[in-house]
């Protein structure tokens, strides 16, 4: 959790795995991808579309929410054909020779090159350090002159 | 004030235009289901108008469904979310509101964290009063400095994180849930009788008298249910199955969004400072505690 960052997003996503079970969960959606993480690291990603969204009013344990449809084998589910063909991969080419992937990897590229630096984990340990040292002075010095 | 965001707006504006539906109304005939000039309504004007009327939407689509289907069939004009407003208005004397009996609900989820760091934050201030009365009276007890020195910016803290912009998360309007047994979860969408186009609709889990295919594990509940989807063609809900073709995995279009090696390219590169920063701070942290310990009165 970011505790300083504004709120992630976050969409629920009815996945149906291979072994027959399915499972209302919430994803993070990051650059218009459902993403799946694991300790921060993306491991699975799904094309997230605004027509393939249905509401879902809720059971109880299960949050309503818009749900999106997706399983293992493929990143966009649209059981009623409500995506645009040309908005979709094309299903003929592998993943490499896709245009409508390496749209995604190039948008992906050029948000690499211009993302600003931003601040490292070790700035952030510094930072804290150095609160912790100014409480601990500022404590001492609070003592010094109050006795 | 969520709620707010989303009540139906611009009273003045429809006052407006119920003067002329009802002069609409007196003006013609009204045919009767089963006339020529009857048109059913669209499911997706049902909606609309359900989403801009979310207390008037039962009573638009089941009490008053023959008047606002008259109504359209006398407008030439193709139906429209503000027809439906004049419809609702127009109705509005014949009907009697029941807020508990409409199918459209909202649901909020609350946002229990934003509260638990309120709660932490104003129990974190009672302690830092504690610890500052208790210091008042010790001034050479390091720890209640300490405490005193801790706790006030903590609460601050807290108390600001807490009253921060929750996260919405969902806003639904949608069907309500499910008040008896389910056995099915049931996909469906609707084709516009106009547009011809298909619109997702609702997921939800009913009950189905004779449910086919085999059941699956709802994780989250750990109950088994039918999952069907609804076929537009022939307008039953049929069990679902899902394709065998493996398209794009979407292990491999993790790496597309990622882009790790072009990434690693343009990682960020980090001066000496910073990687000896840490270590600085450490040893700071450490003398100054140290210091603290030092400079402690002694007992007796």
């Amino acid at each position: 959790m970011d505790i300083f960052g504004p709120p992630k997003e976050k969409r629920t996503q009815l996945f149906f795995r291979d072994d027959g079970k399915f499972i209302f969960r919430k994803l993070f959606i990051e650059d218009t991808f459902l993403v799946e993480k694991v300790s921060s690291d993306i491991v699975k990603g799904w094309k997230h579309f605004y027509k393939l969204q249905f509401p879902f009013a809720g059971l109880k344990g299960i949050p309503a929410d818009m749900v999106t449809l997706g399983f293992d084998r493929d990143i966009v589910f649209d059981i009623y054909g409500l995506v645009d063909e040309k908005d979709k991969p094309l299903k003929n080419k592998k993943i490499n020779e896709n245009d409508w992937i390496t749209d995604v990897a190039d948008g992906q590229r050029y948000k690499a090159q211009n993302k600003p630096a931003s601040m490292l984990l070790l700035d952030k340990v510094t930072i804290f350090l150095g609160i912790a040292t100014l409480v601990i002075v500022l404590a001492t010095a609070a003592r010094a002159v109050w006795s | 004030m969520i709620e707010e965001e989303f009540e139906p707006k611009k009273k003045k504006a429809k006052k407006k235009v119920v003067k002329r539906c009802t002069g609409i109304v007196k003006r013609k005939a009204i045919p009767i289901e089963g006339d020529e000039l009857f048109q059913p309504l669209s499911e997706q004007v049902l909606l609309q108008a359900e989403y801009a009327h979310p207390t008037k939407g039962k009573n638009i689509r089941e009490k008053v469904g023959v008047t606002a289907q008259v109504v359209f069939a006398q407008e030439a004009t193709p139906p429209s979310v503000k027809a439906m407003h004049l419809v609702a208005e127009e109705s509005k004397p014949e009907l009697e509101l029941n807020p508990k009996s409409s199918a459209i609900k909202r649901f909020f989820k609350r946002n229990f964290r934003q509260y638990a760091f309120i709660a932490a934050g104003l129990i974190l201030a009672v302690i830092f009063f504690f610890f500052a009365s208790l210091y008042g009276q010790q001034r050479d007890n390091m720890f209640l400095a300490m405490g005193v020195v801790v706790t006030l910016p903590g609460s601050i803290f807290l108390i600001w994180r807490g009253f921060r912009r929750p996260d919405l998360e969902a806003v639904i309007v949608g069907s309500n849930k499910p008040t008896t047994k389910v056995n099915s979860l049931n996909i469906y969408a609707y084709k516009d009788g106009d547009t011809g186009l298909i619109y997702p609709k609702k997921i939800a889990f009913e009950w189905i008298d004779k449910p086919k295919g085999q059941p699956q594990q709802c994780l989250n509940n750990n109950n088994w249910y039918y999952v069907n989807v609804y076929d537009l063609k022939e307008e039953v809900l049929k069990p679902m199955v899902l394709p065998d073709r493996q398209y794009f995995d979407p292990r491999e279009f993790a790496n597309v969004i990622k882009m790790p090696a072009h990434k690693r390219l343009f990682e960020r590169q980090i001066s000496l400072i910073q990687k000896v920063g840490p270590w600085v701070m450490v040893i700071a942290f450490m003398a100054s505690l140290f210091g603290m310990i030092a400079t402690a009165p002694t007992g007796g």
